[in-house]
């Protein structure tokens, strides 16, 4: 084997990663404000206006238009992760966080009056608008059903 | 005998040259960084007729100052070595994730100009500094970049244009020479409309795309809530 091969193996072999996760069980929010569940309590179906709910909540994150849903989202980090990585003569390292993302969704009905809300942490990895619209058939789902019972 | 020696390899490398440099040219047009020397055709736009103009050509235009001098937004068509657009949509909440710029051709981009393919639906727009650091940090600062203009794009519109950005910055000195942009300058961002230039370019490069109808950005500040529509279909 050439000895220019030998060295780059040599090289490869010497070079490094290391990944060090290391979980905070309720980390601080590092984006947006955290809605608890107890301040979800006092919405009244087809009374709690929007205007009521901005003014308790403040100015939602999203405000999806053609399906009057208000999205209040928050990042809370879960973890951080230590990395570092290193070959040859150089390295490099840091820390990022692991983070989750949560949102409290509120539908509204065609006066603006709540419907229906829930607080959901969202999957990781799925986009943002997939599970918007996840979160909207489920309603419907819901809507559906209760319609049905007798 | 010895030089001899040193001669073959030269050679060796001189003949692997051109399929090498073919190589990287097509792996650099398969995934679509850049068309250049012609008009991309509709189905490359995604535009054929049974897909019923579900898509707009949406053409933006980039001007930027380092330290006061013009320079060119784009000057290589790596997201990492320029400056880029973020774009957010319904997809990502709003969220500015890189956007998937295409150019005409390497004068158009010298000159600033750009186009994305998109759907109808409420859009938001923020410029990006190159990689200036490790690729983590780099990686996690387009999900703190925040929208700076929003801009919609109606159904039925073949081409729209939504302005240019102007969006000077400060810049720091490259090892290899000249000045990279390193921060932006955000008192000083401006859309700018060149709706007269940007039918130039739409005669030039989208002749059977038309007409072209202008719907500048406007400027979205942190306060306001992310609009989103549901996309086309869902």
């Amino acid at each position: 084997m050439p000895r220019s091969i030998l060295m780059a193996l040599l090289t490869v072999s010497l070079g490094g990663c290391i990944l060090f996760p290391i979980p905070t069980p309720h980390g601080s929010v590092l984006e947006g404000a955290e809605v608890q569940p107890s301040h979800v309590e006092s919405l009244e179906p087809a009374r709690t206006t929007k205007e009521e709910v901005t003014r308790r909540f403040g100015t939602p994150t999203i405000w999806w238009r053609d399906e009057n849903i208000l999205a209040y989202r928050w990042v809370q980090r879960k973890g951080l992760l230590i990395w570092a990585v290193g070959g040859g003569y150089s390295s490099a390292g840091g820390v990022v966080d692991i983070t989750a993302e949560y949102a409290f969704l509120i539908k509204f009905d065609e006066a603006d009056r709540f419907r229906s809300s829930e607080i959901v942490r969202k999957p990781s990895g799925k986009p943002f608008g997939q599970f918007l619209l996840d979160w909207r058939d489920s309603q419907r789902a819901k809507e559906g059903t209760e319609f049905k019972r007798p | 005998m010895n030089a001899d020696r040193r001669d073959t390899p030269r050679s060796s490398l001189t003949a692997r040259l051109p399929p090498l440099l073919g190589a990287l040219l097509f792996a650099l047009g398969a995934s679509g960084c850049v068309i250049i020397g012609r008009p991309p055709t509709p189905q490359e736009l995604g535009l054929e007729p049974d897909a019923g103009h579900r898509k707009a050509v949406v053409l933006v235009r980039v001007l930027t100052e380092i330290d006061g001098r013009p320079s060119p937004a784009f000057p290589s068509a790596v997201r990492e070595d320029d400056l880029w657009l973020g774009l957010g949509d319904f997809s990502s909440g709003g969220k500015i994730r890189d956007a998937p710029l295409r150019f005409f051709s390497r004068d158009t981009r010298k000159n600033g100009w750009a186009y994305l393919l998109l759907e109808p639906g409420i859009y938001y727009l923020a410029p990006h500094p190159p990689q200036n650091g490790d690729a983590f940090s780099y990686l996690a600062s387009w999900g703190r970049t925040p929208p700076s203009w929003h801009f919609e794009v109606p159904r039925g519109a073949p081409v729209i244009y939504i302005g240019t950005l102007f969006v000077p910055g400060t810049g720091q000195w490259m090892i290899g020479g000249g000045r990279r942009l390193r921060r932006f300058d955000p008192g000083r961002f401006e859309i700018r409309d060149e709706t007269v230039l940007a039918e130039q370019i739409r005669e030039s490069w989208l002749k059977d795309l038309t007409p072209l109808t202008s719907h500048l950005g406007v400027p979205h500040s942190a306060g306001e809530p992310i609009i989103l529509e549901t996309p086309p279909g869902k």
